[in-house]
């Protein structure tokens, strides 16, 4: 990262205003890249060549092409101001490639370099300013491609009304070395010039030391702070001194290209900068996933199952718009569908469900998730089998005497099932799920739902998840796709394990629905079937944050299909393991900002009644110096243990 | 596979080893000879079919084990067992005891189950170790420090032999076992012949002066009868050559002639002194009658000359030495004198290292499917040609026209590459058939279109081999469509596998050079434009192999790209510029298909893929073209080809184990096929496979070392042995491995 100088004008209006020439730097200034390394405009160019059909490159084309231009730079009979056709002879003598491949590679990466560059909007209102002011606009770069390419990308970004355009390369006067300042000073000796740029020593010091003033623009990338930022830093930072280049990177650098423009424009809180930056992306991966997998299999209706259901759609649909397969948004719990599929006796694996919490519950809390029809005595007598009441509190996981209860209580809940079957059915038919076709999308992790669905409408239900654990419930079923497939070796085992396994309420929060709360079941109503809500929704408060987190994912989801559109296939294919390592960024090492917004939501288990904070220490870790084990108890209940311990170590606190 | 067994019928006759007692229960005393090949009516085998007969008619039980048992021999070989104790074993699986009162080796050739007891325990059996030439290689010494371990006597059939070979180090005690003749020839029942009427040329090779001579000769009323394989093979007996008044041969038909009392003239395709005389006899002698003791060459006119003219004192000279060349001659009394060494009464206890064994059985085994593999080569090149000549004369009328105007042309480029190596470019028009296996998805059609595209040479002809014929994504460039190059599409039926396909490609056009693609690599630019330089560059290469830089593939949501980190680079072992190393291409495929450019010839020559392998079907390939000769290592500035492969280790593991499977699963016949080295693989799998390794190396560097080998590998020098084929087989390599057009 370059210095950020502290600027010398009172204001940078005044400087304009009063200036005679205003010249501007152009890339990272005027100009930014849809990729953080400029080196990654070689890997998307050597894909669109090759998507061409006619030409191959060599598979390391980016780093021949890397080193062939620090090769030029370093050689005195070419470098140091040297051309796009310097490198390219260069390379062309290195790897012996013929005239042709030559001539098509550069063709190609000029053609990217205008597909990926645009307007940087500080660069850009600085520019507009100078424009109104009157004032003669000068352009000088520190770069090889020929002149009027740079023109072209900024004509394309909106850039008129330029006098003159320096480039290092052609011209042979560069910013690094004070050449170009030294000749615009010599030509203009009394015009009052300013010069901006984001390069403290070539376009500060340097202009600065030819009496020129200079204003510093740094990137904002530059600016980001791990403490402050809602970014996945620990992802982001390294890129540009990433010396790989395979999808991963490319993917990495995108992201955060379009997340410098993103905060360039509207810098925004913490929470968009985790919605943009981290839950864009993989929603991004996740869509481009489903739309291949879908169209692999042959579905043709998608049913986004409630509640994280809903932003899945949203995404699939900005992201595929005319191409996007036919989606429903639909109301469905395990609760509503397990449950209804309890016909004339329950079955032990609908008993299993039946009995299963995530919390300790009231015996009473128990049967209550299912119906309400049960008096308090009829419970208690069915408690008392077990020498149980109603309200005994009882855990959630393995505790098989509650089982006796739900025996005991069989006649009724089977009643209750059955009553609201026929509904549920009905309504599964109205969007369509019994169709040939038709596949569910939801978040995953055991696909049970559509176990259940498959038994109540449709038998050859494909269904497509976020995440996918590899276990009894899972295994061997062909039907279920998850975009991280535990089931799979690899990066899919892996990103499960180190990731959502860290941190699967986190990942639950951030699909999670702020719109309503869980669905119980469906009855129909006078205008068609309505939903039965639960208790279970999330605050106004977390609500909130929510919305902002996926608002700004969105954003990033129409930025991002946006660039795709205008790069090769291969370019554009967003790599699930790049949106991964961002995801697994927040979820392992969330900076301090991060932990503290997500760590204050509330997570309600889904299927339980309490809620309780993701990771948010009650105190400042100076109430626990002597509290210890008051603090580990905390610990061990948090859900998101990183979350937790970030907040701990910043000073975060719920109180 | 044994060959045969029968009780004796022979009256035996009394040895000073191995003495048979006819009493009742007796033990028949047993000797085992080994020799290499036992095929054609040449020398070697000739020796030892005679040599089994001698101890047959002993009353001894021979085992006779050897690499290739086929017909003429063998049915030679069945007719002594129909009347005599004698089998012959080819199978090297056979287990041999070390029960002999003799083992008589030649060609340095033992059973690996000998071999391999000679390591475990100490043996007494006397071993006479023998040698019958001096420059066929596999006649040498090469390990001679096993021989001397081994060998109680040390035989030469000349003493220019003993010279030669005992500059390897041999050091044993040694004798000169200079070709007797049998009983048959001794015994024979001649008179001394008064005028050259019949003449008769024994020779496998006869040079063009001796044919024009006996034009010449017959116009003095001299009849030349000319008997060998190019004049239609058959056994020389003493009835043969009672017919005539005169022999021109070298070798093992002198001796025949000297105890028949026939004057011998000796010259053939090495030249020769002429009549043998009392002046000229002794260095001829000890050069085994060879013609090689001056390898003097002289016109027709200058044979008819000293044949007509010095006829007379040639039979006088034979006549008056009759009695001494029947006793020195005497194939019975030559054994009888073997017999009575002392070396062999009372043998040493000889016993092998743990090293000496592998690397012995490590070089058996090598040069066991080296031959096998030749022979085999020559087979098929025998029937390809004879095959071939069907077709041209079934052809119509028309077709012949154009045919006979094509065999003219390819005898007249015989004629002017007579020079050039077996493998020469013949016909050098440099065109270059390129074969596109389609591949399975975009990426690999993708990337083989453009790797063909963008070739600053073009291919003269790309054909398309394609197992679906289906519909494409619609994005994707249809493959048969190049500018420039003419596409032929070959859709396989389902019947049928992809590499049958390939094959008939390969064989119905007539291209210099072929190059496969299966969709798995991709080329740099100039990648037929290096190798088309490099093999024109290099005419006796039959092949370019290069190195490959190991691209690796992600695939996100189906769309394949390349991941773009530093490439690991395969190199051929040995490095650019040199000649693929038989042993390289042993431990591991060096020659990948889309790395490979081989010229046309040699890819019929090797026999073209095996289409039933699935894994290593260039592999296999390779190793069969490496044996019709040297395969070149291109000298690219940069990796020219880049081989992306999915489960590279898994497909190895498969691809040795098919190759192993393969050798073992071949019955004898079809085992010609395979070279040793394959074999060599079975070995590696089994056990100690680096320690094998390693010991190859070994050996082979001991062998460059030796004095008198050239530098060059075993390949080069399995060239060398082709070099001295018998010219009705040469001719027919050189003309199938030059190519048609």
């Amino acid at each position: 990262m370059s210095r950020a100088l502290p600027n010398r004008a009172a204001t940078v209006s005044q400087a304009i205003a009063s200036a005679d020439i205003v010249s501007f730097d152009v890339f990272d200034t005027l100009l930014s890249r849809a990729a953080i390394r400029p080196t990654d405009v070689f890997t998307i160019s050597k894909q669109a060549l090759e998507a061409r059909g006619d030409h191959l490159l060599p598979p390391n084309w980016t780093i021949a092409r890397i080193a062939a231009e620090q090769r030029c730079y370093v050689d005195a009979s070419v470098g140091p101001d040297i051309t796009l056709d310097d490198i390219y002879d260069r390379l062309a003598a290195e790897l012996h490639l013929p005239d042709a491949l030559v001539d098509a590679a550069k063709r190609a990466e000029i053609e990217t370099e205008l597909q990926v560059l645009g307007p940087r909007a500080t660069g850009r209102a600085l520019y507009e300013e100078a424009r109104a002011a009157g004032v003669r606009i000068f352009i000088v770069s520190d770069m090889y491609l020929p002149p009027e390419v740079i023109a072209d990308a900024l004509g394309n970004a909106g850039y008129e009304g330029w006098e003159r355009l320096i480039v290092s390369g052609h011209d042979k006067l560069a910013k690094y070395n004070g050449t170009a300042f030294r000749a615009i000073r010599a030509e203009f000796p009394d015009a009052a010039i300013v010069h901006f740029g984001d390069n403290a020593e070539a376009d500060v010091d340097r202009a600065h030391h030819e009496g020129i003033e200079a204003f510093h623009l740094p990137t904002v990338m530059t600016g980001v702070a791990e403490a402050t930022t809602g970014l996945p830093y620990s992802a982001l930072s390294h890129i540009p001194s990433n010396p790989n280049h395979g999808p991963v990177e490319l993917g990495l650098s995108v992201i955060a290209a379009l997340a410098e423009r993103r905060m360039d424009r509207d810098h925004g809180p913490v929470e968009e900068q985790v919605g943009y930056g981290v839950l864009g992306p993989i929603l991004v991966a996740f869509v481009q996933w489903l739309q291949h997998s879908a169209k692999r299999n042959g579905s043709t209706r998608l049913a986004f199952l409630a509640r994280e259901g809903a932003l899945m759609q949203r995404a699939y649909e900005r992201y595929w718009r005319d191409e996007a397969l036919q989606s429903d948004y639909v109301y469905a719990s395990r609760r509503m569908i397990n449950f209804a599929q309890i016909r004339d006796a329950i079955t032990p694996s609908q008993l299993d469900f039946l009995v299963s919490s995530g919390v300790p519950l009231k015996v009473s809390d128990f049967i209550a998730r299912f119906t309400g029809d049960i008096s308090i005595a009829d419970i208690d007598r069915a408690a008392a089998r077990i020498g149980l009441r109603a309200d005994s509190i009882v855990p959630g996981y393995d505790f098989p005497p509650l089982k006796s209860v739900f025996r005991a209580l069989e006649p009724d809940l089977v009643a209750v099932a059955r009553r609201e079957r026929t509904d549920v059915i009905d309504y599964l038919h109205q969007v369509g799920l019994h169709e040939s076709g038709a596949a569910v999308v939801d978040i995953g992790w055991n696909a049970s739902i559509q176990a259940s669905l498959k038994t109540l409408v449709n038998p050859q239900l494909q269904g497509y998840y976020f995440g996918l654990f590899d276990g009894p419930k899972t295994a061997g079923r062909a039907q279920i796709h998850g975009f991280a497939d535990a089931r799979r070796a690899g990066s899919d085992r892996h990103w499960i394990e180190h990731c959502v396994m860290h941190g699967i309420e986190v990942v639950e929060l951030l699909f999670g629905n702020p719109d309503h709360p869980s669905v119980s079941t469906v009855r129909r109503g006078e205008g068609g079937f309505e939903p039965v809500y639960t208790e279970e929704r999330l605050s106004d408060a977390d609500a909130g944050t929510v919305r902002a987190i996926q608002r700004a994912a969105l954003e990033f989801v129409d930025d991002y299909r946006a660039l795709a559109e205008r790069l090769p296939a291969a370019s554009g294919e967003l790599s699930p393991d790049a949106a991964f390592t961002v995801l697994t960024s927040l979820v392992r090492n969330p900076t301090p900002a991060q932990a503290a917004v997500m760590g204050s939501l509330n997570h309600d288990n889904s299927f339980g009644i309490v809620a309780s904070p993701l990771g948010m220490p009650l105190y400042p870790h100076s109430r626990y110096r002597f509290r210890r084990s008051a603090l580990r108890a905390e610990h061990e209940r948090a859900w998101w243990k990183p979350g937790f311990e970030a907040n701990l170590r910043s000073g975060a606190a719920a109180r | 596979m044994i060959y045969a067994f029968q009780t004796p019928t022979h009256a035996a006759r009394a040895g000073s080893i191995g003495t048979v007692n006819d009493e009742p229960g007796s033990t028949m005393p047993r000797i085992l000879i080994t020799t290499n090949h036992l095929r054609e009516r040449r020398g070697s085998e000739i020796v030892t079919f005679e040599l089994a007969e001698e101890f047959a008619d002993r009353g001894w039980h021979v085992d006779v084990y050897t690499n290739l048992f086929l017909p003429p021999m063998a049915d030679r070989f069945r007719e002594l067992a129909s009347r005599a104790s004698v089998r012959v074993a080819e199978d090297p699986y056979e287990d041999f005891g070390l029960d002999y009162d003799l083992i008589w080796v030649q060609h340095s050739l033992l059973p690996p189950s000998i071999i391999r007891r000679l390591g475990e325990r100490e043996a007494a059996a006397p071993i006479v170790w023998h040698h019958m030439s001096p420059i066929i290689e596999i006649d040498q010494p090469l390990v001679a420090e096993i021989e001397n371990r081994l060998a109680d006597v040390t035989s030469f059939i000349s003493e220019r032999t003993r010279e030669t070979l005992e500059a390897f180090g041999l050091d044993r005690p040694s004798q000169i076992f200079a070709n007797p003749a049998p009983r048959s020839f001794v015994e024979a029942d001649t008179i001394a012949p008064v005028a050259l009427r019949r003449l008769a040329v024994v020779s496998n090779h006869p040079p063009a002066e001796l044919r024009e001579a006996a034009e010449a000769l017959a116009e003095a009323g001299v009849e030349t009868v000319f008997i060998g394989e190019p004049d239609g093979s058959v056994e020389v007996t003493p009835r043969l050559l009672a017919g005539f008044d005169a022999v021109v041969t070298i070798g093992k038909t002198v001796q025949y002639a000297l105890v028949m009392g026939l004057p011998v003239f000796v010259y053939d395709h090495f030249g020769g002194e002429g009549w043998l005389r009392p002046e000229t006899f002794e260095v001829e002698a000890a050069a085994n009658f060879s013609g090689r003791s001056t390898s003097r060459r002289i016109s027709a006119e200058a044979l008819v000359d000293e044949l007509l003219l010095g006829f007379e004192h040639a039979v006088a000279f034979v006549s008056e030495q009759r009695p001494a060349f029947r006793a020195r001659y005497s194939l019975q009394r030559s054994v009888d004198a073997v017999l009575e060494r002392a070396e062999l009464r009372s043998p040493r206890p000889k016993r092998l290292s743990h090293g000496e064994v592998l690397r012995w059985l490590a070089l058996s085994e090598q040069l066991r499917g080296m031959y096998r593999t030749l022979e085999h080569l020559q087979d098929r090149l025998a029937e390809s040609e004879s095959s071939r000549e069907a077709a041209v004369m079934a052809a119509g009328a028309e077709t012949a026209i154009d045919t006979e105007t094509e065999a003219e042309q390819t005898v007249e480029a015989d004629s002017e590459t007579e020079t050039e190596t077996e493998t020469g470019s013949g016909a050098v028009d440099g065109s270059i058939h390129v074969i596109a296996v389609s591949g399975p998805d975009t990426a690999s059609r993708r990337r083989m279109r453009a790797s063909l595209l963008q070739q600053t040479v073009a291919a003269d002809l790309l054909s398309i081999v394609r197992t679906d014929s289906g519909s494409r994504p619609v994005e994707e460039p249809s493959l048969d469509a190049f500018d420039g190059i003419p596409v032929q599409v070959v859709d396989v039926a389902p019947e049928h596998r992809v590499l049958e396909s390939v094959n008939e490609r390969i064989s119905s056009v007539p291209t210099e050079f072929v190059v496969v693609h299966d969709g798995y690599g991709a080329w740099h630019p100039r990648f037929l434009e290096y190798a088309i330089e490099h093999l024109e560059a290099n005419p006796r290469q039959v092949g370019v192999v290069f190195d490959a830089s190991r691209g690796v593939e992600v695939q996100i949501n189906d769309v394949v790209l390349d991941a773009q980190n530093p490439l690991a680079v395969s190199r051929v072992p040995g490095g650019p510029g040199v000649v693929l190393d038989l042993l390289a291409q042993a431990g591991a495929n060096c020659t990948p298909y889309s790395t490979f450019v081989v010229r046309r010839s040699a890819a019929i020559c090797a026999g073209l893929f095996d289409p039933v392998l699935a894994h290593s079907a260039d592999w296999d390939f390779g190793l069969r073209v490496l044996h019709c000769g040297p395969i070149g290592v291109a000298d690219t500035p940069v990796p020219f080809v880049t081989l992306y492969e999915r489960g590279a280790t898994d497909s190895m593991r498969a691809a040795r184990a098919e190759l192993a499977g393969k050798a073992f699963r071949m019955d004898p016949s079809a085992r010609l096929l395979y070279s040793a080295v394959v074999t060599t693989q079975g070995v590696f799998g089994a056990a100690e496979g680096r320690e094998v390794l390693g010991r190859l190396g070994a050996l082979e560097e001991e062998l460059r070392n030796l004095p008198r080998l050239p530098p060059i590998g075993f390949e080069l020098r399995v060239r060398n042995y082709l070099g001295r084929l018998p010219a009705r087989v040469r001719s027919r390599v050189g003309r199938s491995v030059r190519g048609h057009r």
